[in-house]
């Protein structure tokens, strides 16, 4: 699965631990989704997509 | 300060402290047979505790220097369990093997001599609680850790019953614990140094 959370995190002016406070968990975790090392489960997924005000399909895309 | 100078200082904490218990715990294994039971010899017992001072400052440090308020909440709620259970812990097997085993043969001695079980099942429950409260990824990165540790201690225990056959001395069973201690801790020290 791909995502576009660097590129929204960054045009926001937010680091890694921002978003990683405004979602309650680590900055490592918010690392291995934004590198795609880890696909975040439907709840989380649903949060980060809540945190910027979008659909979730508008946040993570199939390869 | 950048970010992989903090990991490797983490590191340097965390290995010196690994160095000082193996140090303390073969002292006391070459100590054990030739002192006589007392107070002194209790003490060189639970020396290799120590060593988790500096491990526990190591810890502390890292915690303080995450950016994330909610994470080091977390971090320092189960360093403050960790602490108090393995503090009960040291305190219980103190007593346990200065009152122990000058007592006769029985039931009264033997449960005195376990009653360090007690404290220790608080330290695996701050474990999992602290399980609980990490998000889903930490939870996965340890989950495979304790499973890559699992896996190495069974393939250990095996290999050695195949090794007792073959005319190897029988080993306590307190070697399984270490053996399991040691993988999870080498698993977590590799794993902390690719993902720095």
């Amino acid at each position: 699965m791909k995502n576009i959370l660097r590129e929204l995190r960054t045009e926001r002016g937010w680091s890694q631990a921002d978003l990683a406070e405004r979602l309650e968990v680590s900055r490592q975790t918010i690392n291995a989704i934004e590198t795609g090392r880890y696909d975040p489960s439907l709840p989380l997924a649903f949060k980060i997509s809540r945190q910027f005000k979008l659909k979730i399909e508008d946040v993570f895309h199939g390869e | 300060m950048h970010e992989r100078k903090i990991w490797d200082r983490y590191l340097v904490g965390i290995l010196g402290s690994l160095c000082l218990f193996t140090l303390a715990l073969a002292t006391f294994i070459k100590m054990d047979r030739h002192m006589p039971e007392g107070i002194v010899r209790t003490m060189i017992l639970v020396s290799p505790l120590a060593a988790l001072v500096p491990f526990l400052w190591a810890v502390v440090r890292q915690v303080r220097r995450d950016e994330v308020m909610h994470q080091r909440k977390i971090w320092f709620r189960y360093l403050a369990e960790m602490s108090a259970a393995f503090l009960l812990y040291a305190v219980v097997l103190t007593i346990s093997l200065e009152v122990g085993p000058p007592m006769p043969k029985g039931i009264l001695k033997t449960l005195v001599l376990v009653s360090p079980t007690l404290p220790f099942l608080l330290i695996v429950w701050a474990v999992v609680r602290q399980s609980r409260r990490m998000d889903e990824y930490l939870r996965l990165i340890l989950l495979e850790s304790i499973a890559m540790a699992f896996g190495i201690t069974a393939g250990w225990v095996v290999t050695y019953g195949f090794m007792e056959n073959a005319g190897y001395p029988r080993l306590s069973m307190f070697n399984v614990w270490m053996v399991m201690m040691s993988a999870w801790a080498v698993i977590a020290i590799v794993r902390t140094i690719a993902s720095r």
